[in-house]
C-alpha cells in the first residue's frame, strides 16, 4: 500500500498497514527526504520539490510512483488529495484501490453546495443560507439581508477557516466578501464564496460513519471539536458535551448522519459535521469524506482502529458490521501546533527538544522525535495528544498531567537562549484543559475568544519560588545544563555577564 | 566574601553565599527576613530547588533581549503558571534597566513568518494610532492583517504588495511609538 501523506498520519497509517500485513511504500518531498514517515514505511520514493504543488500534491508523480512500486492499495490520509475525486479517477484508472469513497461520493459531498442539497433531498435540518456559491458583494448583501446578520461567509470549495469571515452587520460585507473570496481564491483556485446565518452559542459536533459502497452504513459515535481557533480544531472530544445535555439529540443526529451516508451509497470512513445550538437544534453543516485528524478519540471510546477498518473494506476482507461498535468512556485530543499563541499564527521552525509524555491511557502522534524542524512548506501542527479516562472529568484531568509533562523547545544557543523561529501552543492548552467552561463543558465554538486570558500567562509579580530559580538562572550560567558533571570551566552567564558590562566580578 | 543582593520583579534576594554548579547549596535572605537554605539542581529543561517547606520545578527558558540582556521565562512545573521577562538584577542595575527600557521609542514591524504582501494600508510619514491596519500578509494560505503595535510615525516601509518577505524581515517602523 502506496501512503500519499506525511507526517504522523502517515507514520500512523503505515504502523496499521504493517499489522495487517501490508507493505508499506511512503512518497517524500525534497524538504522530507530522511523524514520519520519515510522511516516508517518498508520503501520510499521521492516525488518532488518541497511545495506541496509539485509534490504530495502531484497527481501523476504520486501513481507513477505507486505503480512502479507495484502497489495495489493507496491511502490518502488527511489533507492533500484526500478529497481529489481527480486523485481517486486517477488511481482507478492506474488499476489501484483508492482507500476511500468513490470519486462520485466525493465531488457531491466535497461541493458545499450539493451536500447541503442532499441534505434537504434527505430532509435533514440545516443552517438557512444561500442556494448557492454567490459571486459578487451585492449579492452575499442581498441573501444576508433576507436571512438576517450575523452571517458567514464560506469558501464554497474550502475548508478549514481560510476563506471564511463573520459578517455582523450590512456595512461590513463588501470587504469581508472580497478579503475571504481572495483567500479561498489562493487556496482552492477558487473564489465563489457560500453565505449562510450564524448560530448562537454553536457546538461543532460530528458523526464518524463507515459505509460499504453499497447502501449499507453505520455510526461510531460523535465527535465535538467545538474549541477551535481560527475556525479550526485544537481541542476534540467524544463524547460531546453538548449533547450530554440533550441527550435525546444524539440519536436524531446518528440515524440522520446514517441516512445521508446509505443515500450516498458511500464507501469508506466519513464524518458528518453537524452545529448543534444552545437548545439542543442540529444543523448539518458538509461532509467530511476522508478519515479525520481527530480520529484518535473515535478510536479511544471504540476500540475500533478505524485505519483497519479502512483497509480491510476497501480490500473485501472486511464485512460492514450492521450495528455500530459500543461506546465506553470518554477521550479528548488536543491538537499541538508550533504556533504563537498571542495571535495562533504559525511559528514553524527547528525543534531542539520534545519530550513527549507518557502513562495509562495516554496516547501520542507525532512525526517528531528528538531534534527537527516544523517546516514551512506543510501544516504546522507538531503532535496530537489523545487520553482516555471512564469519565470526561478523568479524562480531562489525564490531558492535564500529560501537557505538564510534555516538553518541546527550539535548539539552544551556546550562550543558553533558545534560537530560531519555533513557537508552540503548549502554555495555551496547559491553560486551556485548566479553563472553567472546558472543565464544565460550556464547549462554544466561541470559548476562546471569551477567554482571552488563555492566549497568554497571566504574569504578575513571581513568587518567592520563581524569583529564587530565576536569580539562580542568571547565577549559574547555562553550562549546567547541558553537562551533568561537575567539572570544567565555569561558563557562567553571570560572568560573561559582568565581562560584558565591564563590572568587576 | 560579601554577598549579592538584587531583586526579581519585586521579590529582593540577598545571597549570604554565591551560588555555584549544577547543583548546590546556598545561604539566602529574602525581602529583609530569616536566612534560609536553598538547594538546587539543574536539568535539561530547568531547575529544581528545595526550600525548607519544599520542592519546587521551573522549566527556565533564557531570553536574549534586543539590548543584549537575559531574561528568564519560567513556567511551574506540574501547573498553568508561567512568568516572562524575570530578570534578576543586582543592586545598581535597576536604574540601568530602567533607562534602556524608557529611550526606546521605535516599534519595529517584522514579519513573523514568510510570506507574501497582499495589500499595504501604510504610508511613509503617516501618523498611525495603536491598532490601526498597516498591511495584509499572506502566509500558510491565510490572510493576516498587521496592526501598529504602538502609536507613531511609519517609517523605512519597504514593501510593496505582491513581495515575498522571509520570517524576520523588517516591513516598516513606528517611530516614536510605545
Amino acid at each position: 500500500m502506496l501512503i500519499a501523506n506525511r507526517g504522523e498520519i502517515a507514520i500512523r497509517v503505515a504502523r496499521t498497514a504493517r499489522a495487517l500485513g501490508f507493505p508499506t511504500v511512503a512518497v517524500y518531498s525534497d524538504a522530507d527526504r530522511f523524514a520519520p514517515h519515510v522511516q516508517a514505511c518498508d520503501r520510499a520514493y521521492w516525488i518532488g520539490a518541497s511545495e506541496p504543488r509539485e509534490s504530495y500534491l502531484n497527481i501523476d508523480r504520486i501513481v507513477g510512483v505507486a505503480k512502479a512500486a507495484g502497489a495495489r492499495f493507496v491511502h490518502p490520509g488527511y489533507g492533500f488529495l484526500s478529497e481529489r475525486p481527480r486523485f481517486v479517477e486517477a488511481c482507478q484508472r492506474a488499476g489501484l484501490v483508492f482507500v476511500g469513497p468513490s470519486a462520485e461520493n466525493m465531488e457531491r459531498m466535497g461541493d458545499k453546495i450539493q451536500a447541503r442539497a442532499t441534505a434537504d433531498e434527505l430532509q435533514v435540518p440545516r443552517v438557512p443560507g444561500s442556494a448557492g456559491a454567490v459571486k459578487s458583494p451585492a449579492e452575499a448583501a442581498s441573501v444576508a439581508s433576507k436571512i438576517g446578520y450575523p452571517v458567514l461567509l464560506k469558501a464554497a470549495a474550502g475548508g478549514g477557516g481560510k476563506g471564511m469571515r463573520r459578517v455582523n452587520e450590512a456595512g461590513q460585507i463588501a470587504a469581508a466578501f472580497e478579503g475571504a473570496s481572495r483567500e479561498a481564491l489562493s487556496a482552492f483556485g477558487d473564489g465563489a464564496m457560500y453565505v449562510e446565518k450564524l448560530i448562537l452559542e454553536p457546538h461543532h459536533v460530528e458523526i464518524q460513519v463507515f459505509g460499504d459502497g453499497k447502501g449499507g452504513a453505520i455510526h461510531l459515535g460523535e465527535r465535538e471539536c467545538s474549541v477551535q481557533r481560527r475556525h479550526q480544531k485544537v481541542l476534540e472530544e467524544s463524547p460531546s458535551p453538548v449533547l450530554n445535555q440533550f441527550p435525546d439529540t444524539r440519536p436524531r443526529m446518528f440515524e440522520a448522519a446514517v441516512r445521508i451516508t446509505k443515500h450516498l451509497r458511500y464507501a469508506g470512513a466519513g464524518t458528518l459535521e453537524f452545529i448543534v445550538d444552545g437548545e439542543g437544534n442540529y444543523y448539518f453543516l458538509e461532509m467530511n469524506t476522508r478519515l479525520q485528524v481527530e480520529h484518535p478519540v473515535t478510536e479511544w471510546v471504540t476500540g475500533v482502529d478505524l485505519v483497519a477498518m479502512q483497509l480491510l473494506l476497501a480490500a473485501g476482507e472486511l464485512a460492514l458490521p450492521t450495528e455500530g461498535p459500543d461506546r465506553s468512556g470518554s477521550s479528548v485530543e488536543v491538537r499541538v501546533y508550533a504556533e504563537d499563541p498571542k495571535n495562533f499564527l504559525p511559528a514553524p521552525g527547528k525543534i531542539g527538544v520534545i519530550d513527549p509524555p507518557s502513562g495509562p491511557f495516554v496516547r501520542w502522534d507525532s512525526a517528531f522525535r528528538g531534534p527537527g524542524e516544523v517546516s514551512m512548506f506543510y501544516d504546522p501542527m507538531i503532535a496530537k495528544l489523545s487520553v482516555w479516562g471512564p469519565t470526561r472529568a478523568e479524562a480531562l484531568q489525564r490531558m492535564r498531567v500529560a501537557l505538564d509533562e510534555l516538553r518541546i523547545e527550539a535548539p539552544m544557543a551556546p550562550d543558553g537562549t533558545r534560537e530560531g523561529s519555533l513557537k508552540t501552543n503548549l502554555g495555551f492548552l496547559r491553560r486551556l484543559v485548566r479553563n472553567g467552561d472546558v472543565l464544565a463543558g460550556n464547549t462554544t465554538t466561541d470559548l476562546i475568544e471569551k477567554h482571552p486570558e488563555l492566549k497568554a500567562p497571566p504574569g504578575g509579580a513571581p513568587g518567592r519560588e520563581a524569583a529564587i530559580a530565576a536569580a539562580l538562572a542568571r547565577m549559574l550560567g547555562q553550562a549546567a545544563v547541558t553537562q551533568e558533571g561537575e567539572s570544567g570551566v565555569s561558563h557562567s552567564v553571570w560572568s560573561w555577564q559582568a565581562r560584558r558590562e565591564g563590572a568587576r566580578s | 566574601m560579601s554577598g549579592i543582593r538584587g531583586k526579581v520583579g519585586p521579590v529582593a534576594l540577598s545571597w549570604k553565599t554565591i551560588p555555584r554548579g549544577p547543583r548546590g547549596t546556598a545561604q539566602l535572605e529574602i525581602d529583609g527576613g530569616d536566612t534560609l537554605t536553598v538547594s538546587w539542581r539543574r536539568d535539561m529543561d530547568g531547575i529544581w530547588i528545595e526550600l525548607p517547606d519544599g520542592l519546587y520545578g521551573f522549566d527556565v527558558r533564557s531570553v536574549r533581549g534586543d539590548d543584549g540582556s537575559l531574561s528568564f521565562d519560567l513556567s511551574e512545573r506540574g501547573s498553568a503558571a508561567e512568568w516572562r521577562g524575570l530578570r534578576f538584577l543586582r543592586a545598581g542595575e535597576e536604574a540601568m534597566a530602567g533607562a534602556g527600557g524608557a529611550k526606546s521609542g521605535n516599534a519595529k514591524v517584522k514579519a513573523e513568518m514568510p510570506g507574501k504582501i497582499v495589500k499595504v494600508f501604510a504610508v511613509e510619514g503617516q501618523a498611525v494610532a495603536r491598532g490601526d491596519r498597516l498591511l495584509v500578509m499572506e502566509a500558510m494560505k491565510m490572510e493576516n492583517e498587521i496592526l501598529a503595535p504602538a502609536a507613531g510615525k511609519v517609517s523605512g516601509l519597504s514593501v510593496k504588495p505582491g513581495e515575498s518577505v522571509e520570517a524576520g524581515a523588517l516591513l516598516l517602523t513606528v517611530v516614536g511609538g510605545a
